[in-house]
């Protein structure tokens, strides 16, 4: 038995205070990152899905992704503040894959609203101007793949780090092992 | 805090266990057939065309094993292209208009205007009795019989279209769902291979730079 495993994680892991109870963001990012991962390679499939499933599960990824937007503004601050102080700053490239995924997801999700037929809004559109937002929904969708894909990429030691402690933290042979800043 | 050369172990070993279920992943959906490579997906991608029969969607062909797919991109056009969705995908070039279906099916005695409105109230549009049309399955005759009510069954709808459940799956599209996981984890390797020299150049560059300084 180790000295580290009267560690709390709560000890260890950033953590804020929201009234009485205790948030861990590290593990809510993990989990919510989780969903919003499988949540979308689902919704690129609309032949898989059905379109009402595919509409629902858009408004869910939507409500999701600005949850993570939200839980991200103190980085999105702090980079926007210092983006043109330094010329080669670590955190650009990344800064710039984030802003253009953000304005793919938010094209993507209000065209995809906008030429929704399940979500009962029944908008009158022009059939063209309809169509034309319908291919621009599914090129932006098929960019948005390519974009988080490499949002994935970027991200990918914070994924194998806080992944393999929430996600596989239950195994008998991780219990054990010290828990990295 | 681990140990470096340790931590460094625990990496290459991560990197090795993606990369191993990026291949293994790979292979399995290539023997299924959904695995696009990026040079078909991108010639897919550029053949959009700003016609009204629109353009064709990279996922469009995953169902298919790859000889399969290129068999029936051979015999083409009226079969698998333009069933998979609606008219505003990909449609041969001698398919019929929407306009030229509407006024077949009024002269066919159809009331086009209460089919669309029915249509449109269950989520659908006169664009998929179009698709079904081009696709070859079924004759406009067919059709209008049909929507008269003068035939029963009914007319085969796009797969994903006008499906009003909503946990209406479609199981045998999963390889399609497998095809974005794994396209994600492989872009994930790709990059963390080219990280390596283009951090190894960035670094050497900066260095040569402080020293020009000083």
């Amino acid at each position: 038995m180790t000295a580290t495993q009267f560690v709390p994680k709560q000890a260890v892991v950033p953590e804020r205070t929201i009234g009485r109870r205790r948030l861990n963001r590290v593990k809510l990012n993990v989990f919510l990152d989780l969903l919003l991962t499988a949540v979308f390679v689902i919704e690129m499939e609309k032949h898989f899905t059905g379109l009402a499933l595919h509409e629902l599960l858009g408004l869910l990824f939507a409500a999701a992704f600005i949850v993570h937007i939200v839980l991200h503004w103190d980085w999105i601050v702090n980079i926007t503040r210092t983006f043109f102080r330094k010329l080669l700053h670590e955190s650009r490239f990344n800064y710039v894959l984030n802003i253009l995924l953000f304005a793919d997801m938010a094209f993507v999700t209000i065209s995809g609203i906008l030429i929704s037929r399940t979500l009962g809004l029944n908008l009158s559109l022009g059939e063209d101007f309809r169509r034309t937002l319908q291919t621009l929904h599914m090129v932006g969708s098929e960019l948005a793949l390519i974009i988080v894909a490499l949002h994935v990429a970027v991200h990918w030691k914070w994924i194998k780090v806080n992944g393999a402690r929430y996600l596989l933290g239950w195994l008998p042979g991780r219990r054990e092992q010290p828990h990295q800043g | 805090m681990a140990h470096p050369v340790r931590r460094q172990h625990i990496s290459v070993r991560g990197f090795f266990i993606l990369l191993a279920v990026v291949i293994i992943g790979g292979a399995v959906l290539w023997s299924q057939g959904d695995l696009v490579s990026p040079l078909q997906s991108t010639t897919m991608l550029l053949s959009m065309s700003a016609e009204d029969g629109g353009f064709a969607m990279v996922g469009e062909e995953r169902g298919a094993p790859p000889e399969a797919a290129q068999r029936d991109a051979d015999e083409n056009d009226d079969e698998t292209t333009v069933v998979q969705d609606t008219a505003a995908r990909t449609a041969p070039t001698d398919a019929m208009t929407l306009e030229t279906l509407t006024a077949e099916l009024a002269a066919a005695g159809v009331d086009v205007e209460q089919v669309s409105a029915t249509m449109n109230a269950e989520g659908r549009s006169l664009e998929n009795l179009l698709a079904v049309v081009n696709s070859g399955r079924v004759t406009v005759a067919e059709l209008a019989a049909r929507l008269k009510g003068e035939a029963g069954g009914e007319v085969n709808q796009p797969p994903g279209e006008g499906s009003e459940g909503v946990l209406d799956i479609r199981w045998d599209e999963f390889g399609s769902v497998a095809y974005n996981l794994w396209f994600l984890l492989a872009t994930a390797v790709v990059v963390i291979v080219i990280a390596r020299p283009i951090g190894w150049l960035v670094n050497r560059t900066k260095r040569a730079d402080a020293r020009a300084i000083n």
